[in-house]
C-alpha cells in the first residue's frame, strides 16, 4: 500500500482487524480512495461511513511507518444514529 | 454555568484554544457515559486544526457502533473559564442527524472537578480557580 501510494492520505476499508493490549492490529485492508490533505480525508470518510455504516473505514497516511490506531471502549451516544434522537 | 437541555440530554459551550487561536464549540454534549472528550472536525479547523500524518489515530468502539478519531494535545480548553492546559482532544466527523459540537467525556469532567446538578440544570467545578 505504502509502495502504490507514497506520502498521499488515504481511505481504506479494514477488511481483517484483531484486538490487542488497545490497539487495533489491522491485518488486511483494500484502499478505496485517495484524497488531497487531511480534512478531505475525513470528509471522505465520513460519507463513505453513511453510504456504508456497516463498513469499517479508517483514514491513514501513507508516510506513517506502522499501521497502528488505538481502541478505546466508549458508553454513551456513540454508535446512535441520527433518526434515535432527531424522531 | 447553566446546563441548555435538548432531546433530555445536557449541552455546554466549550472553549478551545490551539496555538494563539481560541474559538467557542456550541452544543457540546456533557456525557458521563463518554471516557474521553471528542470535538467535531469542522469546528477543530477554525482553529487550524486538521487532521496531520503525525498524528495518533484512534478507533471508539461502543454499543453499536464504531468510529475513527485522531488525537491532538491542545493549549487549553475550557467551561466558562475552567479548563485545563495541554489536554488531549480527539477530533471526529460527528454526523448524527442534529447539532453537536463535541462530546465533553469523563477524563475533562474528573480532571477538571465537575459538578453536574441535574435538578437545576448546571455544571459548577470544585477548588479554586484555575488560571488560562
Amino acid at each position: 500500500m505504502r509502495d502504490a501510494h507514497p506520502d498521499q492520505w488515504l481511505v481504506i476499508e479494514v477488511l481483517d482487524a484483531r484486538p490487542q493490549d488497545d490497539v487495533r492490529i489491522i491485518d488486511r485492508v483494500s484502499v478505496i480512495d485517495v484524497c488531497d490533505g487531511g480534512r478531505a480525508t475525513m470528509k471522505r470518510y465520513a460519507e463513505l461511513r453513511r453510504l456504508h455504516p456497516h463498513r469499517e473505514f479508517c483514514f491513514v497516511h501513507t508516510s506513517m511507518t506502522e499501521l497502528k490506531i488505538e481502541e478505546r471502549l466508549w458508553l454513551g451516544l456513540r454508535g446512535l444514529r441520527a433518526t434515535d434522537l432527531s424522531a | 454555568m447553566r446546563l441548555t437541555s435538548r432531546h433530555e440530554l445536557a449541552f455546554v459551550t466549550a472553549t478551545l484554544t490551539y496555538r494563539g487561536t481560541t474559538i467557542e464549540i456550541p452544543d457540546v454534549l456533557v456525557d458521563t457515559g463518554a471516557a474521553s472528550t471528542v470535538i467535531d472536525a469542522d469546528h477543530a479547523a477554525k482553529a487550524s486544526i486538521y487532521l496531520e500524518p503525525t498524528d495518533r489515530l484512534r478507533r471508539l468502539r461502543g454499543v453499536g457502533g464504531h468510529e475513527h478519531v485522531f488525537v491532538r494535545k491542545i493549549d487549553w480548553f475550557a467551561i466558562d473559564g475552567r479548563g485545563l492546559d495541554g489536554f488531549e482532544i480527539e477530533m471526529g466527523e460527528l454526523d448524527y442527524g442534529f447539532q453537536l459540537g463535541g462530546i465533553l467525556g469523563m477524563d475533562f469532567l474528573r480532571a477538571a472537578g465537575a459538578i453536574l446538578d441535574l435538578g437545576a440544570l448546571t455544571i459548577e467545578f470544585a477548588g479554586p480557580q484555575a488560571p488560562p
